[in-house]
């Protein structure tokens, strides 16, 4: 397929589907704006390798980062467009976000071992979360932008403070390795 | 206007200007709260809020912000709990680790590590969707790629081992580091029993 050519040679392998994908995506373009509305057998072979590679890069994307603990009420996960029940065991990704019913309440654990649980009526973003579990060092943003929060932070806030922080409408936490709570939009 | 319209016009105002007075002054965006620490550590909090930094350092310093501003005052475990008990109650279970040693060049537990076993199958059964690392190391006698191959082994036998108390397959990773993380630092061909290990970590 398309993912051997040439031009990805001497790329590392998990870059590599990478690569394809940008290749290909900048080939549908230019022959979009040759053929304009059309899409000939030729180009549809090569659409169709184009959204395999992108598919194939947003599963390599798509790592656990953490993971639904403990759920209690409704609680909901929305990933992109899609919505899945937040209920104990359920994988979480970067992006995801996480809201509670008027019964809720969520606890999840994250892979650097920091612990977030929600209280109901919450609306909790896991926006940027990159970790190596070899040197500790990462990133973790997170954005709480209703309802209630506590937080036992984990190894990347331990590994380097202002690694980790907590946005609310009104301000953000910057955590040095601690356990706290917060909440925002209360009455 | 009739009597009656008139009062319920005036209403109506007393209704909006209730509810103004509710948005304007009552309402606030949300207290943060810095709690004890079990083991004492120091830790902190840092509050940004426009161009205003507070650190939070103490054990319940809080602070309560307010469309105009934020305010610091000290909280107790009444108000956290009052607003907080429904998000601390669903505070999942800290990790915990574990450290079983080995037999020289083997993926054999030592017998002091057997007796630890039974405690690590109790702790994880505490967990209601255990999750756990599991990473074998050996110490420096030998090559990289025979200490990687039983660095492996070690960690496979300890997977086997928590699959077989019926832990699920896919919530078990097994890994081998081989000698490239020592526990006590030594020179190469040294056979140190605490390097001969496998950590797992149950969250």
């Amino acid at each position: 397929m398309g993912i051997e050519s040439p031009r990805l040679q001497g790329i590392p392998g998990e870059y590599k589907w990478i690569a394809a994908a940008s290749t290909f995506r900048i080939t549908i373009f230019a022959q979009f704006r040759g053929v304009p509305m059309t899409i000939r057998h030729g180009d549809l072979r090569w659409f169709l390798a184009a959204a395999f590679a992108v598919g194939a890069v947003a599963s390599v994307d798509a790592t656990d980062i953490g993971q639904v603990k403990v759920a209690k009420g409704q609680v909901s996960i929305e990933r992109g467009t899609q919505l899945l029940p937040g209920t104990a065991g359920a994988r979480l990704q970067t992006g995801d976000v996480l809201k509670t019913g008027a019964d809720g309440s969520v606890g999840l654990t994250m892979t650097d071992n920091s612990l977030l649980s929600a209280g109901p009526n919450s609306i909790l973003s896991l926006d940027r979360y990159e970790f190596d579990s070899t040197t500790s060092q990462g990133q973790f943003d997170a954005s709480l932008s209703k309802g209630s929060l506590a937080v036992i932070s984990g190894r990347i806030a331990k590994q380097s403070p202002e690694a980790m922080k907590v946005r609310t409408p009104a301000s953000i936490l910057g955590v040095r390795g601690t356990e706290f709570v917060v909440s925002a939009n209360d009455n | 206007m009739t009597t009656s319209g008139w009062v319920r016009f005036r209403s109506g105002i007393a209704a909006g200007v209730l509810a103004a007075w509710l948005g304007g002054c009552s309402y606030n965006t949300g207290i943060v709260v810095l709690l004890p620490e079990k083991d004492g550590r120091d830790t902190a909090v840092e509050v940004t809020q426009g161009d205003q930094k507070y650190v939070l350092d103490k054990p319940y310093a809080a602070t309560r912000q307010w469309p105009a501003g934020a305010q610091t005052y000290t909280s107790d475990p009444k108000e956290v709990q009052a607003r907080f008990g429904a998000a601390l109650a669903a505070q999942p279970r800290r990790a915990t680790s574990f450290t079983l040693y080995f037999v020289e060049g083997q993926d054999e537990f030592t017998v002091e590590s057997k007796a630890v076993l039974e405690g690590m199958f109790a702790e994880i059964a505490k967990y209601p969707v255990p999750d756990l690392v599991v990473v074998g190391h050996t110490d420096t006698v030998g090559n990289n790629a025979v200490n990687d191959a039983l660095a492996l082994r070690r960690a496979e036998t300890v997977r086997a081992a928590i699959l077989a108390r019926g832990v699920a397959p896919e919530n078990i990773v097994a890994i081998g580091r081989g000698k490239r993380e020592l526990l006590v630092l030594t020179a190469e061909g040294v056979a140190e029993p605490r390097n001969r290990r496998v950590e797992i970590v149950v969250r």
